[in-house]
């Protein structure tokens, strides 16, 4: 009986909490446990292996530069000026290009999903250029934009859009029938219908689209920023290849993933305080 | 007395047509309810008992015939569907919208159709939830409710619009039986004292009989009259009803007119399935 009232306090207590502390303590819950020691541990594991097959020179990793080489270069690199401008300027990018995935892509998927003849007139052309791979589309990103930018921003872009349209229509036909019919019977108009039921109903997918979306915007800022002439963490990672630096090389892609980690992260918690009837408590 | 909420369905039919095979799922209904009738629709699945309920609710077209409601025509083939909160829709499950409390989802509707307030739709919903007993759980989103609770929403949902006609489209059937007792009760009480028109489809007989006036027994697909049964007992009903002769009499005429269709359903899917 105590318990139970205890327990029901708790659960008024983080009712009370504002979304900060709410996040705070929750990410400090979710580092500090048993579960995250043993995320540890495997981690240590690969570096370990790591460190074995490329020190004793077997086979895959025979001639890849050991982890110790990786985090010299790492510990004199990251403090450059050159390496922050880099993270700066791919998220700016990969911010860009998922802001006009976004105001293109939701839109987009919206009407492929809402209504069948758009569907059928819209869908095969996005179908058929879907999976093209995006290092083919950047002959012609050079073609079509006059700077440089515009041509990066537009391949992340095309990187981030498939996942949230395809998302966003998913989405939209998986809003049960009934729902619909429910909002019809209780009076209200097509334009009622968009707003309180199709965008709400189909927003918990187009979260998990941008999520996606913006990862893989960072698997694509290597092949995009090829065409870059300065910063950029694919960028660097590509120069470093050129110029035969490769503990760099190592490290540009532990950039790129935590990077892409990082902001995964930041949408996904986004997403989840814009749809909170998902929380199940 | 009441007057409003007068149904008359006249020789409605309703043709299917995918992939250009014509399927005839109601055939020549014509039947009326009376205002303030509590009626019921049973059958077999598959029978068009909703595909009736959303004719008369304009969420699918009429191939034929016509439906009035209070003397004007709502559903013709010649005309647009017409739903609207006159006749507002409790469904089986999954209509009331999960990303909005309990309280937003009551006043959807009178929002949406700009008659009140703000504050006057609250207080009423307010009102409302209470006596379905539910005041204490208006901020919740209705996944952390129990169905039962779920449907009275639901339910609450519907009248704050002050419909002339509850049309309920098999609005028990994913409840189990201690919770469906409790609904029971609850939508008798509620039809004792709002007095509506309330059209009921279910495929449990029980339930039926027990709750309305009147009972429709479909025949299998096509759907059509096979059988009226009145039943006539007082109201205020209660669960002792259940073990007199008279009940046991509706139910014995109710379960042979149930059981023929049922078994013409099934052999025809087992034909359907031989071809």
């Amino acid at each position: 009986m105590e318990m139970k009232a205890r327990a029901r306090e708790n659960i008024t207590l983080y009712r009370e909490y504002s979304w900060f502390q709410r996040i705070t303590r929750k990410s400090y819950q979710s580092v500090v446990n048993v579960s995250s020691l043993r995320k540890i541990l495997s981690l240590a594991v690969a570096i370990i292996i790591w460190h074995l097959f490329s020190e004793y020179k077997i086979f895959p990793l025979a001639r890849v530069p050991s982890p110790y080489e990786v985090l010299l270069e790492t510990s004199r690199y990251v403090f450059t000026k050159q390496f922050w401008l880099c993270a700066v300027f791919s998220s700016g990018r990969v911010f860009v290009g998922m802001f006009a995935g976004c105001v293109i892509g939701i839109p987009l998927g919206i009407l492929i999903g809402w209504k069948r003849h758009f569907k059928n007139v819209v869908f095969p052309v996005f179908e058929l250029m879907r999976p093209v791979p995006l290092l083919a589309w950047l002959p012609l990103s050079v073609l079509m934009f006059p700077l440089t930018e515009l041509s990066i921003v537009f391949l992340l872009f095309l990187a981030s859009g498939a996942p949230v349209v395809i998302n966003t229509i998913l989405g939209v036909e998986n809003i049960p029938t009934t729902c619909i019919n429910a909002a019809l019977s209780l009076g209200s108009k097509p334009r009622d219908i968009l707003i309180r039921v199709i965008l709400p109903g189909a927003l918990p997918s187009i979260c998990t689209g941008v999520a996606i979306g913006i990862g893989f915007e960072w698997e694509a800022t290597v092949a995009a920023e090829m065409l870059s002439g300065g910063f950029g963490l694919g960028y660097m990672t590509w120069e470093a290849f050129i110029l035969n630096i490769y503990p760099r090389v190592i490290m540009g892609m532990f950039a790129i993933g935590a990077a892409g980690y990082f902001f995964t992260g930041i949408v996904r918690a986004i997403g989840m305080q814009l749809t909170p009837w998902r929380k199940l408590f | 007395m009441i007057k409003q909420g007068h149904i008359e369905i006249k020789d409605v039919s309703k043709i299917y047509d995918p992939l250009g095979v014509n399927v005839l799922a109601v055939e020549h209904c014509s039947f009326e309810i009376k205002p303030g009738e509590f009626m019921a629709i049973v059958g077999p699945s598959g029978c068009g008992k909703t595909t009736l309920l959303n004719m008369v609710a304009g969420f699918d077209t009429v191939s034929q015939g016509e439906v009035c409601v209070d003397g004007a025509c709502v559903a013709s083939p010649k005309q647009r569907l017409t739903p609207g909160p006159d006749r507002v829709v409790v469904f089986q499950q999954g209509a009331l919208f999960p990303w909005k409390t309990v309280l937003d989802n009551v006043t959807l509707g009178p929002k949406m159709q700009r008659k009140m307030g703000n504050k006057e739709v609250t207080e009423k919903a307010r009102q409302l939830l209470q006596i379905a007993g539910l005041e204490r759980f208006e901020k919740e989103y209705p996944m952390n409710m129990s169905s039962g609770m779920q449907r009275r929403v639901e339910i609450v949902r519907a009248l704050i619009n002050e419909p002339k006609i509850l049309l309920l489209d098999e609005p028990f059937r994913a409840l189990d039986a201690m919770t469906k007792a409790v609904m029971h009760k609850y939508l008798l009480d509620l039809f004792d004292t709002i007095g509506k028109t309330i059209l009921f489809i279910t495929h449990d007989l029980d339930e039926a009989i027990y709750l309305s006036d009147r009972v429709f027994v479909m025949t299998t697909r096509p759907g059509k009259l096979k059988k009226w049964i009145d039943v006539k007992i007082q109201r205020p009903r209660s669960i002792s009803i259940k073990i007199t002769d008279e009940y046991f009499e509706l139910r014995k005429q109710a379960i042979t007119a149930v059981h023929e269709e049922a078994m013409k359903a099934f052999e025809r899917g087992e034909r359907e399935l031989a071809r």
